[in-house]
């Protein structure tokens, strides 16, 4: 199968390229180099993919690598040392940390100035240590390696793999408490005392510069005020991945942070991250706006998918996105540490406090307006919650979300809302969000695969610059968002990063300023949302809204300056025009979850081609998970190259030649994008489409390296699949895009558009209507009885339906639709598709029965009804006013409804019996 | 003169920190002062639609920082922006020479038919002024820039000054259906150039 495809190493990766920019290709391999330095031999895996990178790369990298390896061998067992260190301290390090919840801001800018002026090279020589190191421990785990020695230091920024990832979730716990004593309601009086040039100093400052001004104990990270090193170690166990920059950015970072409304700007947006390229390290974050905390692994696998993965011929501008998998169970680890650290030091009310406060923000949803500081018997109530539900809201969470938390708890916010409002364009953001509890346990079971993933959105900037040393400028800016909505966060990155790179940190506190400013995202709605001297208008389709392309080619005087923001802004045509014939196959595959890999030149190929591929089945959310940029750096790069079990239901977006081996067992491939030595014309694709912005900018044109002048045949745009596609195509559709050259490219898009649309639209309809045919008939709904449940999916039934009305009925449109059926009712996007259904349809039956309570005649009814009628009523009644499913359908005016009911039923009842269900409630 | 015609306006406040520009914006669009206002970090954003002679105006206005640290984002804001307010207090002369330097500024960098005023804030102050009405007004007569002497606390002028910056602008620039192309996003003021290109498609 593969051997027709001719893929060429070289025309991935060229030898000169490589070696002069020694982008990914030189730190991917590092981790071999770091398992040696402590102590762990470089196992088998790490080796391949050293020869993957070899094959493509040439020999080049190797000096690079001796270097690395030499310098940074002595500073990682330094950085072994520290964490180890930490780790006797777990219980202690969260007691002090928090117990010294009064250290203020004053302390920080200390802080900052003390590590600014730090001049011992060594303190930045064992950053980088840990940076590598973490890495390692990567790495490592994502290969097949039963390497323990390599291992044994990366504890401290998590194994990476999420069986182990407990030790690094206990990392964050600590370093959680540690961050508690940022006062973030101190700020005015902070601000009146400093002069704002002390925070502009402290925000210029690098980041590196807050790295520990000396090695050995932890006491010498230049905390003032006495911090137990504990708390210290573990700020450099859990930063040394990235360059500290949690810790340089959550101290150093001034007035702005602070003023920013954290909670509402991750109503849209996690982060905003620049990740640069550091001779040692490789790829680092540079930056963080706001401060905001991610897992070691997160920051990590968001630095490496930030840069285009060991080929490098993106010049000039490329934007692109991917997609992480968030760390799992942060939010339970992180309750657990931090209670159990605030129980131990429970002599200090006043941590305790904080951290209750700190649990609050964490787990209350985001909330625009300030709410009172939690008080310690807030805390108490979180803590006895947190042990049974660690993630449910209950309504004493709900009240007091703590505003003092907000500056810290940007993250979990942003992950809770993401919870609370699933992801998917056309998926369900419930109606409300901050009512919403059912949501808790639909986005287990359901949307669960969406919501617990991070979106990136990279604009990438590599440009030639003698004055560096490297001989070029590589940097990222990145927003990361609980969402995916390509096309706004695309030209929101575009918009924004070009002016940081001429303006530097302020304009992200300006940018972060605006979007903290924007209403809270609503399925259906319309927005205008200023940013940086524009406004950009979105529309945000509601769940069954048609997609947007309806309305754009059918309704020439539609608004263009609405956004819509939905997956379906991929140029289909543009990306998959030299596989024309197959996509009718992908729209199949996609549908039935099945596994496939792209292949393509660049990581903004990569990210259009996969989105695109998802947006083959719209309105059909696409349930599994996709990856529209993977490298091999990538946290997830084991379980999806391993072969030793079935290949995952997944769609990933790869550039490097390396996959072409490691995913070589998976069964279908697509093959996409013209290869990058046609420099000269952009590449397909490479941009959103319309994005209308800098990033518009064509890829420049760059004189390449030998690799430009391979004959152009050994790259060939394909499709291969071990599937046999089961719905006949429109040849009529084909020959029009081949044949009518008046069109242009998002005309024909339009025309695939509308095509898949209908597709799709015929294969729902049967589903559709054997749902509808499960719901109970509203005037089975009665006041007096329990709700009546749907009906069960029964799927020989619905094939039986099928047969008589199917699509080669309805459509017109030959083919085995009964096997496609029944690979859909197997896959996850069938399930995905009828939880909604069956989430929406019972949230419909609920609102129904509520009013219908309401309206019923109670006085009437209970005239001839015995006690136990009676009381059964009552315990309904109950039921229903503090189920959080009924809650967010009761209106004041139902409630007070309600309370008459109660009042009604409890006086036909003896007193006995209503005095003691008067007292159980 | 039709008042379905929505203009769409997008203005820039520009000024020393402190002068006020915030507290104008937000009597203007929510009639309202805050006496704890606090510095603005980059350029907050208020709309505020308003009539003037039968006509509409969207102002879309951006209201930048004082501070210098964010002095280099200014281009964003004033960039194809219809018009611009420039503010000093009249309490401080310092911030009326830092207004001449934005004008300056302005003339080089921004939009050429941009529309000017100068509002010269807390003229509630008069015990404490510093800069003279007429040493203003001559100024601004000199750069032909729209002139009023404001009180965001009072109130004082503040509407008239929308009003009367309002009449300045050219009736060509009335918002037309934007081109339908696939750029999506909006600079949201029109001016003379794209329109003309609007014409052509």
């Amino acid at each position: 199968m593969m051997e027709e495809t001719n893929f060429d190493l070289g025309s991935f990766a060229t030898p000169s390229t490589s070696a002069l920019l020694g982008t990914t290709a030189g730190s991917s391999v590092h981790p071999s180099t770091s398992h040696g330095s402590s102590g762990g031999p470089s196992d088998d895996p790490d080796r391949e993919q050293d020869d993957g990178q070899q094959e493509g790369g040439g020999g080049a990298n190797d000096d690079l690598l001796g270097m690395h390896h030499r310098q940074t061998t002595s500073a990682a067992a330094s950085a072994q040392r520290f964490i180890d260190d930490d780790d006797d301290d777990d219980g202690n390090a969260g007691v002090d940390g928090g117990a010294d919840g009064a250290m203020d801001q004053a302390n920080g800018v200390e802080r900052g100035n003390r590590n600014r002026s730090a001049t011992d090279p060594s303190g930045g020589r064992l950053l980088n240590a840990g940076a590598i190191h973490s890495r390692s421990s990567i790495s490592s785990s994502s290969s097949s390696s039963n390497s323990s020695g390599g291992r044994s230091g990366g504890i401290a920024s998590g194994n990476g793999t999420r069986g182990t990832a407990a030790s690094s979730y206990a990392n964050r716990g600590r370093f959680d408490v540690q961050s508690v004593y940022e006062p973030t309601t101190h700020h005015f009086e902070k601000r009146a005392s400093s002069p704002s040039s002390t925070y502009v100093d402290l925000i210029a400052a690098p980041v590196e510069s807050v790295a520990p001004s000396a090695s050995g104990s932890g006491s010498a990270l230049g905390h003032s005020g006495g911090q137990p090193s504990a708390v210290n170690a573990s700020a450099v166990a859990d930063d040394g991945g990235l360059g500290g920059t949690e810790d340089g950015i959550v101290h150093g970072d001034g007035e702005a942070a602070e003023m920013l409304d954290v909670t509402a700007f991750s109503r849209w947006l996690t982060c905003l991250c620049v990740i640069t390229f550091d001779l040692e390290l490789g790829q680092s974050m540079e930056y963080m706006y706001p401060p905001t905390r991610l897992t070691d692994l997160e920051k990590a696998n968001i630095c490496y998918l930030s840069f285009p993965d060991s080929n490098s011929g993106c010049m000039g501008d490329t934007v692109f996105s991917f997609r992480i998998r968030k760390s799992q169970g942060t939010d339970a680890a992180r309750v657990n540490a931090l209670v159990a650290a605030a129980v131990a030091g429970g002599s200090s009310a006043g941590s305790a406090s904080r951290v209750g406060a700190r649990l609050h923000g964490e787990r209350s949803v985001p909330s625009a307006s300030p709410a009172p500081p939690a008080s310690p018997s807030a805390f108490t109530r979180v803590s006895r919650t947190a042990g049974h539900v660690p993630f449910s809201r209950s309504a004493s969470l709900q009240d007091t979300g703590g505003s003092t938390a907000i500056a810290n708890g940007a993250y979990s916010a942003g992950g809770r809302a993401a919870a609370n409002l699933p992801v998917g364009p056309i998926s369900t953001f419930s109606a409300d969000a901050s009512t919403s509890s059912s949501a808790d346990s639909d986005s287990s079971s359901g949307s669960g695969a969406v919501s617990n993933f991070l979106y990136g959105h990279v604009f990438f900037r590599q440009i030639r610059d003698g004055g560096l040393k490297r001989g070029y400028f590589q940097k990222s800016v990145v927003i990361v968002s609980p969402y995916p909505y390509p096309s706004l966060y695309g030209k929101l990155v575009s918009l924004i990063a070009p002016e940081y790179f001429a303006h530097g940190r302020p304009l992200l506190e300006a940018a972060s300023q605006n979007i903290s400013r924007w209403p809270a995202p609503r399925l259906g709605e319309n927005y205008e949302l200023p940013i940086l001297g524009h406004v950009l208008r979105l529309r945000i389709p509601a769940v069954h809204e048609k997609p947007s392309f309806y309305q754009m080619s059918n309704a020439p005087d539609h608004d263009p300056d609405v956004i819509h923001a939905t997956l379906d802004d991929v140029n289909l045509y543009s990306v998959f025009k030299a596989v024309l014939p197959d996509l009718q196959t992908l729209w199949e595959l996609v549908l039935v979850c099945e596994p496939i890999v792209v292949f393509s030149p660049s990581p903004a190929v990569s990210s259009n081609a996969v989105l695109g591929l998802i947006s083959l089945i719209n309105p059909l959310q696409y349930a599994c998970d996709f990856r529209s940029y993977f490298t091999i750096h990538d946290s997830d790069f084991k379980e999806y190259t391993a072969r030793n079990r079935s290949v995952p239901s997944a769609i990933l977006g790869v550039t490097n030649p390396y996959f072409i081996k490691a995913l070589h067992h998976w069964p279908n491939h697509v093959v996409v994008g013209e290869p990058l030595k046609r420099q000269s014309s952009p590449v397909p694709g490479a941009q959103p489409s319309g994005s209308g912005l800098s990033a518009a900018a064509p890829v420049k044109s760059f004189a390449l390296s030998p690799a430009s002048k391979r004959p152009k045949s050994e790259w060939k745009q394909c499709v291969q699949v071990q599937y046999k596609p089961r719905i006949e195509r429109s040849k009529a559709l084909l020959k029009q895009l081949e044949f009518d050259a008046s069109m242009s490219d998002s005309a024909k898009t339009a025309l695939l558009r509308q095509h898949f649309a209908a597709l799709t639209d015929a294969f729902m309809g049967p589903l559709e209507r054997y749902f509808a045919s499960l719901l109970p008939l509203q005037r089975h709904i009665s006041p007096w009885k329990h709700l009546p449940a749907l009906s069960r999916f029964v799927p020989e039934d619905f094939l039986k339906s099928v047969e008589q009305l199917g699509p080669q009925v309805t459509s017109g449109r030959k083919g085995d639709w009964i096997g496609l059926y029944k690979a859909f009712l197997e896959c996850p996007n069938f399930k995905e598709w009828h939880q909604g259904k069956q989430r929406e349809a019972n949230d419909r039956l609920r609102k129904l029965y509520l009013e219908k309570v309401c309206e019923a005649d109670l006085a009437q009814w209970v005239q001839d009804k015995d006690e136990l009628h009676l009381v059964d009523l009552l315990v309904r009644l109950r039921e229903e006013m503090t189920n959080p499913a009924s809650q967010r359908f009761i209106t004041p005016a139902m409630s007070r409804q309600f309370g008459a009911h109660i009042d009604l039923i409890l006086s036909k009842l003896p007193n006995d019996l209503r005095a003691s269900l008067g007292i159980h409630q | 003169m039709s008042s379905l015609s929505l203009r769409e306006v997008k203005l820039c406040l520009l000024g020393d920190a402190g002068v006020g520009k915030s507290s104008l914006v937000l009597r203007f669009v929510a009639d309202s002062f805050n006496e704890n206002s606090e510095s603005t970090i980059g350029a907050s954003f208020m709309s505020k639609t308003l009539i003037v002679e039968d006509q509409t105006f969207k102002y879309q206005i951006w209201d930048t920082a004082g501070q210098e640290k964010y002095r280099g984002l200014a281009p964003m804001y004033y960039r194809n922006a219809a018009a611009a307010i420039i503010v000093y207090e009249i309490t401080r002369k310092q911030s009326f020479e830092a207004l001449k330097h934005w004008v300056k500024e302005l003339r080089q960098f921004g939009p050429s038919n941009i529309i000017l005023a100068i509002a010269g804030n807390k003229s509630d102050l008069e015990s404490q002024r510093q800069v003279s009405s007429d040493e203003a007004k001559e100024y601004a007569d000199s750069i032909d820039a729209l002139f009023v002497e404001t009180s965001a606390l009072t109130a004082d002028n503040v509407s008239y000054l929308f009003e009367a910056l309002s009449k300045r602008l050219p009736q060509e620039s009335i918002a037309q259906p934007k081109p339908a192309s696939t750029v999506q996003l909006v600079d949201e003021t029109p001016n003379k150039p794209k329109n003309e290109k609007c014409g052509a498609c």
